[in-house]
């Protein structure tokens, strides 16, 4: 009997832990997060906490997009227009930090028609450079406090020229 | 003492049992339109979209669930799997999610063939009503479509029927004026484009920046410098005090930035105004 009621207080417990400490995790667990061995010299997050959304805690470009873009195309110079001839669209997910330091973790693609598309591979690195020349990101806040948070950016490419930064 | 003790240990068993009951009743057993609010409440976390997951392996035809899961895919930049998820809302009950698709496209994306596309055949769908998704009046969408791809003449023409198709002007989203004003003033008509920039003001009790700015760089266009410096002036001001239009997820049509006012400005003071 003794240890019949031992053995059903460890199971419980141990159910009851697991299935806490699971939820917990995907509760933690956000769409989108930087993964958890990212590494990249020089860049850190400020926080063992959560990372914000942009659109939640408001984190932007100094100048907003209208400098933003201005910065993107004068780094792209004539590339901007003479990217391989394809067209969709291509997100440059980013972590900005507290401090308002930036790394990119994530490319992804679609194309016309929504499909899955890696694009060619120089476009990808062309624009990925030009995203990580952009130097004066202002971090999200939460009330007077700046967190780390994540942003994206959309090329609109059109028959290899871009169209429009989103 | 033994009895004591066992009976704590019973307790316990019970507490914990309780609990791991009560959080796998969230997950399985609860009836399927409160999971579902509980999922759509924790938008973004792995655990919602375990929820949805469970939703749709339930019942693969409860749309609002594709639809609710698509949300922040999109939101976050991963266009491939919200917009898988979000077509297969559409297929089901297309009456319900073309609206928001179409929107999403053009919001999102600037995808303006891909959002007409959508809200056409929503329109066509539902004849006897005018749509509004997400609370915008469907033709005001089409009119924000096609101006943004150029086409000024349908841009115009869905204004138009965004108007006429709500009781009286008090009614239309005063943008809808700062729009016009901008496709006539790309289109050199800079009388017309004063008018609707002078109505934007009006239904926003003269507090839109936009308004000033792009008013101004119509005066300039016809000469009025020193006219266009003094709207410059009080654009900026309005924008500095928080009054500029902007989105949290994108930027909005026409939407000005603060060095683009004091840029102009700079411009007009380099003349001499």
């Amino acid at each position: 009997m003794k240890t019949w009621l031992n053995l059903g207080l460890l199971f419980s417990f141990l159910l009851a832990l697991a299935l806490t400490f699971w939820i917990d995790g995907q509760l933690r667990n956000q769409l989108g997060d930087m993964p958890m061995d990212y590494r990249k010299d020089g860049f850190s997050l400020c926080g063992e906490g959560a990372v914000y959304q942009n659109y939640s805690v408001g984190t932007a470009y100094g100048g907003g997009r209208f400098i933003m873009r201005e910065e993107l195309l004068g780094f792209l110079g004539p590339k901007a227009g003479a990217l391989a001839p394809e067209s969709g669209w291509l997100t440059y997910r980013l972590a900005v930090n507290c401090r308002g330091e930036a790394a990119i973790f994530q490319v992804k693609g679609i194309d016309s028609d929504y499909r899955a598309c890696q694009f060619d591979t120089l476009t990808r690195s062309v624009l990925w450079e030009a995203v990580e020349s952009l130097e004066d990101w202002r971090p999200g806040k939460v009330g007077d406090r700046a967190v780390d948070s994540y942003i994206h950016i959309t090329f609109k490419i059109q028959d290899g020229k871009i169209a429009e930064i989103l | 003492m033994g009895k004591l003790l066992r009976f704590f240990k019973i307790s316990l068993i019970v507490v914990f049992l309780g609990w791991s009951f009560f959080l796998l009743y969230l997950m399985f057993l609860q009836p399927q339109e409160r999971r579902f609010t509980l999922a759509a409440n924790n938008q973004g976390s792995e655990w919602s979209q375990s929820l949805f997951d469970y939703i749709l392996e339930r019942d693969p035809n409860y749309d609002r669930a594709y639809f609710e899961q698509s949300v922040p895919h999109n939101k976050r930049g991963d266009f491939f799997t919200g917009f898988t998820l979000l077509d297969k809302a559409v297929e089901m009950d297309p009456k319900a999610h073309l609206g928001y698709r179409g929107w999403l496209k053009y919001d999102f994306l600037r995808d303006n063939k891909g959002c007409i596309e959508d809200l056409k055949r929503l329109d066509s769908l539902t004849p006897e009503v005018v749509d509004a998704p997400w609370g915008r009046n469907i033709h005001y969408l089409l009119g924000l479509a096609h101006k943004d791809m150029g086409d000024y003449k349908g841009a115009l023409q869905a204004f138009e029927k965004y108007v006429e198709t709500e009781i009286d002007s008090s009614w239309v989203d005063p943008d809808m004026f700062l729009q016009k004003g901008i496709i006539h003033s790309e289109l050199g008509q800079y009388g017309p484009a004063i008018e609707n920039f002078d109505l934007c003001q009006h239904f926003n009790d003269n507090r839109s920046p936009e308004a000033y700015f792009y008013k101004a760089k119509a005066l300039v266009q016809l000469g009025e410098g020193t006219r266009a410096k003094e709207l410059l002036r009080r654009s900026l001001e309005l924008f500095q005090k928080g009054y500029g239009r902007s989105d949290h997820y994108v930027e909005v049509q026409g939407q000005i930035y603060l060095p683009q006012i004091q840029r102009e400005i700079a411009a007009l003071e380099g003349q001499g105004h």
